[in-house]
């Protein structure tokens, strides 16, 4: 059958329904002398003697079937298009009712320089469509799912207040692709990431808890982050994530008896009391004392209580802090110093 | 559309995206900071009551799609605003990372004609939703909603982030042996 052409003129109806002029070219499929746009057509299904055309020939010409005009002719422009397009389907040029060309057409002679209209184009039908998603798609969906959508505790409005009552944040993948298989292996990844604000430590535990925890801690954010991925199945990771949680923090209070043996080195912190820089000190205003012998180390700190406090707090700083403030801690030291041992510059 | 393909990928990454080894590494200025924190006291505890079967709370929720055609996506892209203005979800943005592509130069003939070559290509374009402060059952309606409506060819990774407080178990150890001996008693 020859490719059909119905030119499309809007007119502004009464009864709001599309009024079409027909050129000269052939109807669109409509066969048969017999059947004309009104008339009551009967159904036959296969050729009878009634309905044989014309005299009997030898080779008989392929009797198609009667194909009625397309749907989009008898659409009114206010229809509702969510019950004529109800569900994902690819596209149907009879049921669409709008001017969609697709294709490039390279010269004059290709179609006669036309645009390729939306009858018999494969390549609209191959292409994802979106006529189940219109507005009123949605709006019509979306009212029936409300019901069971939650809201939100207000309580927990800002990040901060998400923090402060839940503070771990547990990450979890999920994948959906089309490939044979439904199965994605990463999706057994769980990653715990908290603060340790409300984690109860002292000094030696959190020291002890940072050291074991290594390269998962973050010293700007004070995070520490877990990733669970050895097992094979989500829940054994996430297990495996909480008994990880809760032995690196029970590990960190206890003591070691090795522990002992940790050096200056090894220290995390400065500890003037057990630094040699004390020792040094108590030397020399030993020395300056007529019986070195019988002081007490003790007594001899405190008779020059201030001045020993701001050299201990200099020189801790010094050891402690970073290049930050390096040169006025330098210079606060320098100065300690000298007001320790009374002398000038 | 700055492209992303196997080999300049690498060259991307800003080197503030790149993990720094923190105590490895032994730089000042973080080991001063971390020697601030350890006389940090802790914050006390909110009590909470998580009844048996009650909701999930998201904190966050990414869903990134990923398809051949920029079209199909920005389409998606649409549904997905509208879907979220009408359950009350809050997407806070739409984040449109570069395509990526994968390249072959291959002969264009079954036998010998060394000269002659074709270039073939396919594009993966991203598209990312970041959504914030999502219960449970919101978040299965919308998603298993938008998943029920994702076009032919497309793929989605969901990356939830989900809150829960500590154990109430995480105190610290109680020094005397006896006292642990009659907890583990009166628990089993």
């Amino acid at each position: 059958m020859s490719l059909a052409f119905l030119k499309l003129r809007l007119n502004l109806p009464l009864n709001n329904s599309l009024i079409f002029v027909r050129t000269f070219r052939q109807p669109q499929r409509s066969t048969g002398p017999k059947s004309q746009e009104g008339e009551f057509r009967t159904l036959q299904l296969y050729p009878t003697k009634t309905s044989r055309s014309g005299p009997m020939k030898k080779r008989a010409k392929p009797q198609y079937k009667e194909v009625l005009p397309p749907r989009y002719l008898r659409m009114s422009t206010d229809q509702d298009w969510t019950n004529v397009w109800p569900a994902a389907t690819s596209f149907k040029y009879s049921v669409v009712p709008l001017p969609i060309t697709q294709g490039y057409v390279a010269s004059d002679k290709e179609n006669k320089g036309l645009p390729m209209e939306k009858y018999a184009n494969t390549e609209l039908i191959k292409i994802p469509n979106f006529f189940h998603l219109t507005p009123n798609h949605i709006k019509k969906q979306c009212a029936a799912i409300k019901k069971f959508c939650t809201p939100w505790p207000e309580q927990l409005d800002s990040d901060e207040a998400c923090d402060y009552y839940l503070p771990i944040k547990i990450t979890t993948y999920d994948y959906l692709n089309s490939t044979p298989s439904i199965r994605d292996s990463r999706a057994r990844v769980v990653k715990f990431n908290f603060k340790l604000d409300q984690l109860e430590f002292d000094e030696h535990a959190r020291d002890k808890f940072i050291r074991l925890a290594g390269d998962k801690y973050n010293a700007d954010r004070d995070e520490l982050t877990l990733t669970a991925d050895k097992c094979p199945y989500r829940k054994q990771n996430y297990d495996y994530a909480q008994y990880l949680l809760t032995a690196l923090y029970f590990e960190s209070w206890k003591t070691e008896s090795w522990e002992q043996e940790r050096t200056k080195y090894d220290w995390q912190r400065y500890f003037w009391d057990e630094s040699p820089s004390r020792t040094r000190l108590l030397d020399i205003l030993r020395a300056s004392e007529k019986d070195p012998s019988s002081v007490n180390a003790q007594s001899l700190l405190d008779q020059n209580k201030k001045l020993v406090e701001r050299y201990r707090q200099s020189i801790t700083r010094v050891q402690d802090e970073g290049v930050e403030y390096e040169l006025k801690n330098l210079e606060d030291y320098r100065d300690d110093v000298l007001t320790l041992y009374n002398l000038k510059l | 559309m700055f492209t992303r393909t196997f080999f300049n990928q690498l060259f991307l990454f800003k080197p503030s995206q790149i993990p720094l080894t923190i105590l490895s590494h032994r730089s000042i200025t973080t080991a001063a900071r971390l020697k601030k924190q350890l006389n940090i006291a802790a914050t006390p505890r909110p009590k909470i009551e998580q009844p048996a079967g009650s909701d999930e709370l998201y904190k966050r929720l990414y869903v990134e799609v990923r398809g051949h055609d920029p079209a199909v996506l920005d389409s998606y892209e649409k549904f997905v605003r509208l879907v979220s203005t009408e359950l009350d979800i809050q997407l806070t943005n739409i984040e449109n990372p570069p395509f990526f592509t994968e390249r072959w130069t291959l002969l264009r003939s079954k036998f010998a004609k060394k000269k002659y070559w074709r270039e073939y290509e396919i594009r993966t374009y991203y598209k990312k939703f970041h959504f914030k402060h999502l219960t449970g059952s919101t978040a299965s309606t919308f998603l298993e909603y938008v998943q029920r409506n994702l076009p032919e060819g497309v793929m989605m990774i969901v990356e939830r982030v989900r809150l829960e407080p500590f154990s109430e178990k995480l105190v610290p150890p109680s020094a005397s042996p006896s006292e642990i001996n009659t907890d583990q008693q009166q628990t089993s």
